[in-house]
């Protein structure tokens, strides 16, 4: 899970793995690590799912947190226009080094819609790069299985 | 009794007793009878202390050391009862030969080390159980988990594992022989490569891990540092968990990403307000400027008829006043309309400054040209000060617009026959020219709003004069475009003066 701080990875991981969500920000300091065992394709793949501190001056994501994995989330905030950039610049960050693993970009907080600041441009930005969107929200368990289920997919192909 | 205490069993209170949270002084003869006390014996005794009664009888620790073989002799975490212990201090006053015996409460004190105590004393028991190879020896008692590699990449427990680290949900049951720590701690994966490199350097020192948690069986989240550690040619690898001293930096780190969302949402709602704002100047503009021509229209009309002798013969003295008021009125809101047209322009940056350099004299001379019919109906007097030579360098419309308001502002709240001095003066670099009138004056209050932008209700002047409440607004921004500074000093009733601050050419 990459992204920029407080744009709700550690909330997706809580709502995938434990179906649990609390409105309260509680920043995450280093790495949490969460274990989840999905069927995919009638295949029992054992996700290990590393929730990254988010990216701010405070706190830097170190290339080798994500050297070892087969995919990765970049994590969008749509109410919030700076998270895009802090998400294009891990991205650079995670291509450079894990460039075999898979990657797809979650808007998150989609429930409040109304509120975003990401412009469809913007989305159509990343999907024209070549990445899959999903637009999630852990408040509402919009698409949240789905993005998980879709990326342990791409790390089977 | 504290101020009774003999100079030198004081100078023993302060000197000797380290600083405690809880005291009780209680001095005794030189058999051990207690003469009286300082401090709450409740405390300390499990039974109510009396005058004449042997402390000892209360103190077993004391039995048979009043007078003790050397003074003072200190008694160390003597526990009083099952709430209390207290170092017991027992110094003689040679003078007197009686006893000043000081419990002193260390509770707290041995609370705080009771758990390292308890471990260490346990490791000293299972000694027998002790690594030979672990040069750390009981580093464990600090909360340090601690490995060594094997060349296969599994790890040796060295020494004994603290009790939280037994207490992980990823390591119960799992101790047995040598470990996979990557197999405990997915974040291992990460550290270990890291780890092996600077093991391979051989040179003593440590490197560390970034911060990762882990959840204990009691559904707590455990912070935890990794540390690759090189000693004397040997690798170690120790595991430490982050308690109170990490909590502080999470609540600052905490408490700063919170801020940072309120200044992300507070630049959001300043965002929005700015859009707002401009719409409601954009909206402005375009309404003054499309109004003016018709509001022009009405008003030329009003003074074709006023000028036709022929018409104003035909109509009544009631319908000639009721021309002259839509004629007055009609300049008025064409007044109004172009200062509105002027502010929301200004407010959206629409226009750009074409400076030249010009007489300050000039400028003045204009201003006072346009205000000829107001000073002749209000019979004041504007007299000019501005030595020739000044040169400055302005945009000259925006700049006649400035002097207009001023002068404009000025008769409006000078009584008739009253005065406005205009004058100019140099200093170090820059003119300062000032608008000084016999007005009204106006409050402190009224003076630091004056430039704040557009005024909800503006004042009338002296003769009832009606304004926009724009007009210093207007001022102020064009001032401020071209960098120039003003100042108000007003005395209510007796007047006001303006001063505008511009460079010397």
């Amino acid at each position: 899970m990459l992204g920029a701080f407080a744009v709700g990875k550690t909330s997706l991981v809580q709502r995938y793995v434990k179906s649990i969500f609390s409105e309260k920000y509680q920043t995450t300091i280093g790495v949490k690590i969460d274990k989840k065992t999905v069927m995919v394709n009638q295949t029992e793949v054992d996700l290990l799912l590393w929730d990254i501190h988010g990216e701010d001056d405070f706190q830097k994501v170190k290339s080798s947190y994500v050297v070892g994995s087969s995919g990765y989330f970049i994590v969008i905030d749509g109410t919030r226009a700076e998270t895009f950039a802090v998400g294009l610049e891990l991205l650079k960050l995670a291509q450079s080094a894990a460039p075999a693993a898979s990657c797809v970009f979650l808007f998150n907080k989609a429930d409040i819609k109304s509120e975003w600041e990401i412009t469809e441009n913007q989305i159509n930005e990343i999907r024209t790069m070549g990445f899959e969107v999903i637009e999630t929200s852990a408040k509402d368990n919009l698409s949240v299985n789905e993005a998980f289920n879709h990326i342990a997919a791409l790390m089977l192909k | 009794m504290l101020r009774n205490l003999p100079e030198n069993i004081l100078k023993y209170l302060v000197d000797q007793v380290p600083p405690y949270t809880g005291i009780l002084i209680v001095k005794t003869s030189a058999e051990g009878v207690v003469l009286g006390w300082h401090g709450d014996p409740a405390d300390y005794l499990s039974e109510a202390l009396m005058i004449n009664e042997d402390l000892s009888d209360q103190v077993a620790a004391l039995f048979g050391m009043i007078p003790p073989l050397v003074s003072p002799m200190v008694l160390s975490r003597i526990e009083m009862h099952s709430e209390c212990i207290a170092d017991i201090h027992i110094v003689e006053d040679e003078e007197l030969n009686e006893f000043w015996i000081f419990f002193v409460n260390q509770t707290k004190e041995v609370e705080g080390i009771r758990d390292f105590l308890q471990r260490l004393n346990e490791s000293k028991l299972s000694a027998a159980k002790s690594n030979s190879d672990n040069p750390f020896g009981a580093l464990h008692l600090l909360d340090l988990a601690t490995f060594k590699p094997q060349s296969d990449g599994l790890f040796s427990v060295v020494g004994e594992l603290p009790h939280w680290f037994q207490t992980l949900s990823s390591v119960e049951g799992r101790i047995k022989g040598r470990i996979q720590l990557a197999d405990m701690f997915p974040f291992m994966e990460v550290f270990l490569p890291e780890a092996n490199a600077f093991w391979d350097k051989q040179r003593n020192g440590n490197f560390k891990s970034g911060v990762w948690s882990e959840n204990a069986q009691s559904g707590n989240n455990l912070y935890l540092n990794a540390y690759a550690i090189n000693f004397n040619g040997v690798g170690y690898l120790m595991i430490r968990p982050l308690y109170q001293e990490f909590d502080g930096e999470m609540e600052v780190m905490q408490r700063a990403r919170e801020q940072s969302l309120a200044f992300e949402k507070l630049a959001k709602a300043e965002r929005k307000l700015k859009d707002l704002l401009d719409y409601k100047d954009k909206f402005v503009s375009i309404v003054s400027h499309d109004l003016r021509s018709p509001v022009a229209s009405v008003l030329s009309i009003a003074q074709m008829l006023n000028a036709d002798e022929g018409f104003l013969a035909q109509i009544s003295d009631f319908n000639r006043e009721m021309l002259n008021n839509i004629q007055q009125e009609m300049l008025r809101l064409l007044d109004y309309n172009d200062k509105l047209y002027n502010w929301s322009n200004l407010e959206l940056g629409n226009f750009t400054l074409v400076t030249s350099r010009i007489q300050l004299l000039e400028l003045v001379t204009q201003a006072e040209r346009t205000a000829q019919p107001k000073l002749k109906e209000k019979h004041i007097e504007m007299q000019v000060e501005v030595p020739s030579g000044f040169l400055v360098e302005v945009d000259t419309t925006l700049f006649a617009q400035v002097l207009n308001n001023l002068v404009a502002n000025a008769l409006k709240f000078t009584a008739e026959g009253g005065k406005l001095t205009v004058s100019a003066k140099k200093g170090e670099g820059f003119y300062v020219l000032s608008l000084a009138d016999s007005g009204v004056g106006m409050s402190k209050e009224v003076a630091d709003q004056l430039f704040q932008g557009f005024v909800r209700q503006s004042t009338l002047g002296t003769k009832g004069e009606k304004g926009t409440g724009l007009g210093m607004g207007i001022v102020k921004k064009i001032l401020d475009a071209h960098g120039f500074d003003i100042k108000v000093d007003s005395v209510v009733g007796e007047g006001t003066t303006f001063s505008i601050y511009l460079p010397a050419i």
